[in-house]
């Protein structure tokens, strides 16, 4: 595939959801990094909140209104999806990095946490899709995907243990799925 | 357009004929629910018509025919290949059209830039070329006006033309189109008639039986996921033949009954005698077929 693909694929990503927590981040940073929330930095307690939205809103980018009319075509939806996620999966990180940049003394989960969570996001939509034939970029599918991450982190909360403790656990199961998933 | 002999994959020396579309035995169910229950049928240079009410499975049979389902039993062949294999579902995608019954399109593309991303996602990888032929499957809709405007400053019919023209890149040798004249006007559907019967082999799912009569040279009527009728449109008229009359009053017997335009009351079944028979249309062979079979 020529790289004919990224200004149209650019253009036909769900966007907003990412610019929205980008944006809800922003206001929150700024009393964070002028201590008025009494921290130095982000707190460890909100890492983990940040890390699922912003993996769900990546996860939520997917969504792709023109599925069914691009469901016959060579380039199949995991190709597809994953022009997406070259696209989105940076623009997180770059939030996430800025969000972590914020911080002096809080040691920053490797990047690859937030990664996690958006392959275990795309795994719950795979899943979620399973052999019905509906596009995931256009299902239901991917509100359990949105929401895979954001019930990670409160299970691991609940459970008493790091939402990134398991990452390497994670991964697997995002690239289980990508597997499994292949023709979905 | 001249059409060419469909083969099959390619063996040095081995040429095979085969029909552009083959299903035996094509079963697929979703849950508890049997969308398609052991259809075979057979489509061959022209265009087929589907014809069913909704529910009935006709637009299951079409996203297999797309290669977007697999079956969950049956075999499938289409331009002479076999779609369960990936290598093989690759090249039919290359040489096949689909239009969707609800085809999303963006909003914020143009006409040009959706048909070049779809373009560009159906390997045509030289720019210059691509562009040309993009505009080319435009204007055969007649979008040469409309094609640098917003889709979401269009109408319903002109978002369903952007799909078609989609679906039409390439010149396909199989297109398959789920309901293609929604929400298209009078002058609209004519210019599709005439796309339609220059296409190389094009199965379509229908409600407007005016499109069946004036461009299928086969019908299927597909009820509960089974295909109860396959053969040319006369053919399904001719089902009606001697059981259709017209009377002054509604009459109960009746399966079907209607009011004409001219004040008479038309009527579908088994006439009583000395009824006026009159010479059955399309639609009086679609209605009796699916009253009989929901007996």
């Amino acid at each position: 595939m020529s790289p004919a693909w990224v200004l149209p694929t650019v253009r036909a990503t769900s966007w907003w959801p990412l610019a929205v927590v980008a944006c809800c981040l922003a206001v929150v940073a700024v009393p964070l990094h002028a201590g008025a929330l009494g921290a130095d930095g982000p707190a460890d307690d909100l890492l983990g909140p940040v890390a699922a939205a912003l993996a769900a809103a990546a996860v939520a980018g997917l969504r792709d209104p023109a599925a069914a009319l691009l469901a016959a075509v060579p380039a199949p939806a995991p190709t597809r999806r994953t022009h997406r996620l070259v696209l989105l999966v940076p623009a997180a990180l770059v939030v996430w990095s800025a969000w972590l940049a914020l911080g002096d003394d809080v040691r920053p989960p490797d990047l690859l946490a937030l990664v996690a969570l958006v392959a275990l996001g795309l795994a719950g939509a795979l899943a979620a899709a399973g052999r019905g034939g509906a596009p995931v970029g256009a299902s239901a599918a991917l509100a359990v995907g949105t929401a895979a991450p954001v019930v990670w982190v409160l299970a691991s909360r609940a459970g008493g243990h790091g939402w990134d403790a398991h990452v390497g656990a994670l991964l697997v199961v995002g690239a289980t799925a990508l597997v499994l998933g292949r023709d979905r | 357009m001249t059409s060419r002999p469909v083969t099959g994959p390619t063996v040095p020396g081995v040429v095979t004929a085969a029909p552009p579309l083959s299903f035996a035995g094509v079963t697929r169910s979703f849950g508890r629910s049997r969308a398609v229950d052991a259809v075979s049928l057979t489509a061959g240079p022209g265009v087929v018509g589907l014809l069913g009410p909704n529910g009935a499975g006709k637009s299951t049979l079409l996203r297999i025919a797309a290669t977007v389902l697999a079956p969950d039993r049956g075999e499938v062949r289409l331009l002479g290949l076999d779609p369960s294999r990936p290598d093989e579902r690759l090249e039919v995608r290359r040489r096949l059209g689909y239009l969707p019954q609800a085809p999303g399109l963006y909003p914020g593309f143009t006409p040009f830039d959706l048909v070049d991303y779809v373009a560009v996602l159906k390997e045509h990888t030289h720019a210059a070329r691509r562009r040309e032929e993009v505009r080319r499957v435009l204007v055969s809709v007649g979008l040469e006006d409309d094609m640098h405007r917003k889709i979401r400053r269009l109408s319903g019919g002109t978002r369903q033309r952007v799909a078609l023209a989609a679906a039409l890149l390439g010149d396909p040798d199989l297109l398959v189109l789920d309901e293609p004249a929604t929400g298209l006007d009078p002058e609209q559907r004519l210019r599709l008639r005439s796309l339609l019967s220059q296409a190389r082999t094009v199965v379509m799912a229908t409600h407007h039986i005016a499109e069946v009569s004036s461009v299928c040279h086969e019908v299927h009527v597909v009820l509960g996921g089974r295909v109860h009728f396959s053969g040319p449109p006369a053919g399904l008229a001719a089902l009606a033949a001697g059981r259709v009359w017209e009377d002054d009053r509604p009459d109960p017997r009746a399966v079907h009954s209607w009011l004409t335009p001219a004040g008479t009351h038309r009527h579908v079944g088994e006439p009583p005698a000395g009824a006026a028979l009159v010479a059955p249309t399309l639609d009086d062979g679609y209605l009796l077929l699916t009253a009989e079979a929901r007996r």
